[in-house]
């Protein structure tokens, strides 16, 4: 019997078939996969609190030496942070909470002393979202690092900002709240002349090209800042040192 | 996911205003010359001011609407699956190509019964779009949006008819373009893709000027 | 575009997909998505590792089932097994590239409505055999890929002045391996990593490839006995 390929009752079993077929084949290759994947992300997600924290340079660790350190000095934060006026998390305490929600992390020295905290940034750039962490010390007065984990700035203007030569310049950023309306940080602008000057030790220089990412994420930076110390004076994070 | 999304969409700004959806869609990101879809057909029909229109216009119409509606279906029907066990990320694709596929058939259909003039001067590029990759970019770039600028349903519409008209606005100037060039001398290996591909640098080259007028 | 019916042998087909009928060259095809992404070389070459396996897994298993694809839906169990393939490499490159994923991750799902894969299941695919069909898909894949490459390597290095940036393999040919602390003459030509950039140097490569594909028919031309007589040689630039 020749096989009408052609036939309603042929066309409609061959696109069930087709289409259940596909639909496993994806649904498997997801399961047997899904470890792999967030094995990366999370790799990753380790690499960004290693550097932000300064732990070590990324372009010679190994992944294993990645791994390692974090294991030895990074925990999550055990308490919720949450800016009280906002009602911005930046940290959730739920164990069970989505890999998405936001994480604070605390890194400690091998003494135990806490070297800082790396607080989740995020806010919309020239193109889209910008996430990222500031790393600060445990008074939350200083920067220690920041690192930009995702973006889709242009490649070469504003996506400079994952570039370390841009990042080092906040190391050591003063981001106590001046009062009086006055941002913590300044990217761009006019330079700081002199040590009297507001903006000494909170100045950035802005992006050569990139003015549109650069006030950005001067917004959202000075957005977030303003909310960490409010939530890490709630959690009463700000009046311990230890 | 989707108590995610609204939760992004709480923290971050609050949903752009719908003009600043329109700009950036149909100027500063415009998705041929931001971001290099629909090319195919961009090259080959941009000759003719006529079928430029006509594909232009297609283009607008289908974007719109497949955008709104793979933006309903990702929603409230994808991502709620998605503790089933259903990969939303994977599936989008599939799922967008076939709703593209099937809103070209049925405006075809309807296009042909309703008017054989608008289906002669639009419904014969209908087939020639189902593939076009700036119909199904234009949901995944949505998608992204959604994610990551806090769109809603409204910044979608307009987003979708936006992009459309992004690239219906490029086709027209290089098919005026052309027009204009034709009979002037271009050297024999840069004669049609070549001098065409060259235009198309120069306009997105302008168009980058369009990102002034949004400020962050 | 190869004659219809006529079915090719494997080795003849990779062949003629890689020069002679070359998409990128003679019409231009399926530059779409691919475009977006040739600012960076490691990117790209990852795309073009997706292109490859895509079309040419595709085109196997299109040619596998051609007698038993109804006419009607022909084209949408294309486009499904198409997705297949591009579904892998998505999941793939989500699991091994993380990084470099972010950025080709919108690129990668294009792939599916990509003019050439397309292209080649229609034209060549259902009416050829598997082994033909996969060399076919390969060809075009690798034809494909050689463009792209070669317009990455020229914006990643004058945009950029490095090439394999983001890898462990970075070299900086042209700037600085520690810039702010050491300068190269060199200034980048940001101009190349934004769109316009990637126009500009599609449009030189395509007018380097038409030219030399004239002249090559002029060559023909004058060699064929029907030619007019005393027609120069055409000089070399």
């Amino acid at each position: 019997m020749k096989l009408n390929v052609n036939s309603p009752g042929y066309v409609l079993v061959f696109a069930a078939v087709v289409s259940t077929v596909f639909t496993a084949g994806i649904m498997t290759l997801h399961a047997v996969s899904e470890s792999a994947a967030t094995a990366s992300a999370q790799l990753y997600e380790q690499k960004s609190l290693v550097d932000v924290f300064k732990l070590g340079a990324n372009r010679e660790l190994g992944d294993r030496e990645i791994r390692d350190l974090y294991e030895q000095s990074i925990r999550q934060l055990d308490i919720p942070l949450v800016d009280p006026q906002t009602g911005k998390a930046f940290n959730s305490s739920d164990p069970n909470a989505s890999p998405l929600s936001p994480r604070t992390y605390v890194a400690r020295n091998s003494g135990g002393t806490i070297i800082g905290y790396a607080v989740p940034v995020s806010g919309i750039g020239f193109w889209s979202r910008i996430d990222g962490y500031l790393a600060v010390t445990s008074d939350f007065s200083t920067v220690i690092g920041i690192v930009f984990t995702r973006h889709q700035e242009t490649p070469g203007l504003g996506g400079r900002i994952t570039e370390p030569r841009w990042r080092k310049q906040f190391e050591g950023l003063d981001i106590t709240l001046p009062g009086a309306d006055k941002p913590s940080i300044y990217i761009g602008g006019d330079k700081p002349t002199s040590d009297d000057s507001p903006r000494h030790g909170r100045y950035v220089d802005a992006i050569t090209g990139a003015t549109g990412t650069s006030s950005a994420v001067n917004r959202f930076l000075n957005r977030d800042i303003e909310a960490i110390r409010r939530a890490a004076r709630e959690a009463g994070l700000l009046d311990n040192t230890k | 996911m989707t108590a995610m999304f609204a939760e992004t969409a709480a923290q971050l700004s609050p949903s752009p205003g719908l003009w600043i959806v329109l700009i950036s869609a149909a100027l500063t990101d415009n998705i041929l010359l931001t971001r290099f879809l629909g090319m195919c057909p961009f090259l080959s029909i941009s000759k003719q001011l006529k079928s430029a229109f006509g594909m232009g216009l297609a283009v607008m119409v289908v974007t719109g609407f497949t955008c709104v509606l793979n933006y309903l279906l990702y929603i409230y029907v994808l991502l709620p699956l998605t503790p089933y066990g259903v990969p939303a990320e994977s599936l989008k694709l599939i799922l967008f190509i076939v709703v593209i596929a099937g809103f070209v058939q049925l405006l075809e259909m309807v296009i042909e019964r309703i008017s054989l003039k608008l289906y002669f001067s639009l419904g014969i590029f209908l087939p020639l779009i189902t593939v076009n990759c700036a119909i199904l970019g234009a949901s995944l770039f949505m998608v992204n949006n959604v994610a990551g600028k806090g769109y809603d349903g409204w910044d979608v519409l307009v987003y979708g008819f936006g992009a459309g008209a992004g690239w219906f606005l490029a086709i027209m100037l290089m098919a005026g373009i052309r027009h204009r060039i034709a009979g002037g001398k271009v050297p024999a290996g840069l004669q049609g893709v070549g001098i065409t591909l060259i235009i198309t640098g120069i306009m997105a080259m302008a168009f980058t000027i369009f990102q002034g007028m949004i400020r962050t | 575009m190869t004659e219809p019916g006529k079915t090719l042998s494997p080795s003849r087909a990779l062949w003629t997909q890689l020069w002679q009928e070359n998409p990128i060259f003679r019409q231009v095809l399926g530059i779409c998505s691919a475009l977006a992404v040739t600012n960076l070389v490691f990117n790209t070459a990852l795309m073009c590792a997706g292109l490859i396996w895509a079309t040419t897994l595709s085109s196997f298993t299109v040619s596998l089932i051609r007698n038993y694809i109804p006419t009607r839906i022909r084209v949408m169990v294309q486009v499904l097994i198409i997705s297949a393939y591009v579904i892998v490499v998505d999941i793939a490159f989500r699991a091994f590239f993380f990084e470099a994923h972010k950025d080709i991750a919108a690129y990668v799902g294009l792939i599916i409505t990509n003019c050439i894969v397309l292209g080649r299941l229609e034209g060549f695919a259902m009416k050829n055999r598997p082994i033909a069909a996969a060399a076919d898909g390969l060809g075009a894949g690798l034809g494909y890929s050689l463009i792209l490459m070669s317009i990455a390597f020229v914006r990643e290095l004058l945009g950029f002045g490095t090439l394999l940036k983001n890898t462990p393999w970075e070299v900086h040919l042209l700037t600085a391996w520690e810039p702010g602390v050491t300068e190269t003459w060199w200034r980048n030509w940001t101009i190349m990593v934004v769109p316009p950039g990637a126009f500009f140097v599609l449009a030189i490569a395509v007018w380097i490839a038409r030219s030399w594909s004239l002249r090559q028919e002029a060559r023909a031309e004058a060699g064929k006995p029907s030619s007019s007589p005393g027609k120069p040689e055409e000089a070399s630039a």
